[in-house]
């Protein structure tokens, strides 16, 4: 059992250094920048027209940043790490190597969730700094509060394990998972999240549970209130929802368990005959 | 017997209904066993088969008893895919460091071994470049060290000449022919047929997902008693050679060419000694040479055959 931890814990550390190598990274590192500076120009013209500082910090970071960026982010680096591998065959050293499958996906998953955790950090603190240290003139004279800074960190750690473990999954289980990852992100997410609650569907996102836990930690207001509530709530009884870390670790257990058993089971070979 | 340390018990392996081996009985002991086979003979399959990268459809495969679906099997197991794919951007030490690593080697002793069998195998002043700027050569040198890094017991190597050049071929063939001595158990597959007989003790030949003959070359050739031979015989006169050479009743068909004559015969020791006496008594034979020796002549004649 240590022995295969070790070999996990090490697989994650390769998988990170191996994704801080990527380009995409480096993109998302300089995109955030130039965002920040953008931000900071139209933040000043929406405190002209009003807005407090809380309320602009907190939807922009949820509609740019954990609505969009980070599962784009983090479902592209899992697909990558966990199916580039066994695209391009390399997957093939690790496979003849003495240590279990399972160490592998479960250590790339990790190297995902560090990395993923790294850029919501990198998106949240960029975004904190843009709109909070300059001398932005907020309605009311309220800034960006660091406690929702925190509570949106949380957030996409939260988000960055659970989209990774659907990475996971989609990269042992597709083809082509990237176009699978780009459905997820771009149309079951949206679609699932809007479905009434009774149909249970919601359960198979990572945004709803997400969305419903940043609502019940933040005493949001004004716009932040209405992108933060829940779609179709008149239809809902919130007593009949599961709790939302409860539904994101389950979707999260469930995902890594049927890519684990996929990818422990299948043969990987791309040539299928010399 | 010599004891076996790989050994695949009635496999087949189907891709849906394409059988790409089909009942394959083996035994591999220690020494240097040449795996030979045209394209979709089966080689890579049955290679992929025995360090677990696939499963049998049929039978069992095991490797000093163990099967290779087990971590503890696989430790003894050294395999070096055909395969030209990398982690392009770490250098060749850091790439074998890590799959030592990964394997549960320590950082500084997976860091040393890298070092040393980087080393021995020729890559002492290139092991810290990145690997996208190793010649072919040199990254089937990578593959090869990592394949011996953990001085398996059991050694798998896809196609290892491939892309080396012929003081590398002849490099990588004494590592190989010492891997054997040593006492490894060492599967080789190969098209280059002439290489692969100067350090292979034994071969399987296979064809179309089946074995059609292992053993030594000599034991393989003996198989095929009855298929007539190929001879040159060096002689500054030819026609005359010729000539009485048709007299002879073991020779079936006699062709003249620049530098002698070559017949077709079924004769063995009786024949050679008739050549050897006609050499001697009129001094029509320079020089007498066996064409269909070679591996690759034995193989050619058993696909057809």
């Amino acid at each position: 059992m240590i022995g295969w931890l070790r070999n996990l814990l090490e697989i994650a550390r390769q998988t990170l250094l191996l994704l801080a190598a990527n380009r995409f990274v480096w993109v998302f590192g300089v995109a955030a920048l130039v965002a920040a500076v953008a931000l900071a120009l139209v933040a000043r013209q929406a405190a002209q027209r009003g807005a407090p500082g809380d309320e602009f910090f907190g939807v922009v970071l949820y509609l740019v940043g954990i609505q969009f960026a980070l599962p784009v982010a983090v479902v592209y680096l899992g697909v990558v790490a966990i199916h580039g591998d066994l695209q391009d065959r390399t997957a093939t050293y690790l496979f003849v190597r003495p240590l279990h499958r399972s160490a592998i996906l479960l250590g790339k998953w990790l190297g995902v969730v560090a990395a993923g955790v790294g850029l919501g950090a990198v998106g949240v603190v960029v975004t904190y700094a843009a709109l909070a240290l300059p001398p932005i003139p907020w309605a009311r004279g309220v800034t960006p509060p660091l406690a929702m800074a925190i509570t949106f960190l949380q957030a996409s750690t939260l988000a960055a394990v659970a989209y990774a473990a659907v990475a996971a999954l989609l990269a042992a289980f597709f083809r082509r998972p990237l176009v699978a990852g780009a459905v997820f992100v771009v149309g079951w997410e949206a679609i699932g999240s809007m479905a009434p609650p009774q149909a249970g569907v919601r359960s198979l996102t990572v945004a709803d549970p997400v969305r419903r836990w940043l609502a019940s930690e933040i005493q949001a207001t004004g716009p932040l209130r209405e992108v933060l509530a829940m779609r179709l709530d008149r239809f809902v009884d919130p007593s009949e929802l599961r709790d939302p870390l409860a539904s994101l670790a389950w979707l999260a257990g469930v995902a890594l368990l049927l890519a684990l058993w996929i990818y422990t089971g299948r043969e990987y070979d791309s040539r299928v005959r010399e | 017997m010599s004891p076996s340390a790989l050994e695949f018990a009635g496999v087949s392996k189907w891709y849906g209904q394409v059988a790409a081996i089909t009942e394959v009985s083996l035994r591999i002991g220690p020494g240097v066993t040449g795996l030979v086979g045209q394209n979709g003979a089966g080689k890579s399959t049955l290679m992929k088969l025995a360090c677990g990268l696939l499963r049998p459809s049929l039978g069992q495969v095991r490797v000093n008893g163990g099967s290779p679906d087990r971590v503890a099997t696989r430790r003894q197991i050294g395999f070096c895919p055909d395969l030209d794919r990398f982690y392009e951007r770490l250098s060749g030490r850091r790439f074998v460091t890590w799959m030592l690593r990964a394997s549960g080697l320590g950082r500084s002793a997976a860091a040393t071994r890298a070092g040393e069998v980087l080393e021995r195998l020729g890559l002492a002043d290139a092991m810290d470049r990145q690997i996208r700027g190793y010649s072919k050569g040199m990254r089937q040198r990578v593959k090869l060290a990592l394949t011996l890094a953990h001085e398996p017991a059991v050694v798998l190597l896809d196609e290892p000449l491939t892309g080396l050049d012929p003081v590398a071929r002849h490099e990588v063939g004494e590592l190989v022919r010492g891997l054997g001595h040593g006492g490894a158990a060492v599967l080789v597959s190969s098209h280059v047929l002439h290489e692969l007989q100067a350090f292979a003790d034994l071969f399987v030949l296979m064809h179309q997902g089946r074995i059609v003959a292992e053993g030594a070359l000599a034991e393989l050739r003996a198989q095929l008693a009855e298929r007539p031979r190929r001879l040159a015989l060096r002689s500054d006169q030819p026609r005359r050679l010729a000539r009485r050479l048709c007299e002879l009743d073991q020779v079936s068909a006699v062709e003249i060419d620049a530098r002698g004559v070559v017949i077709e015969t079924t004769g063995g020791a009786q024949l050679s000694q008739r050549l050897t006496a006609l050499g001697a008594e009129s001094g029509l034979v320079r020089e007498l040479l066996p064409l269909d020796d070679s591996l690759e002549a034995v193989f050619g004649y058993l696909v057809e055959s």
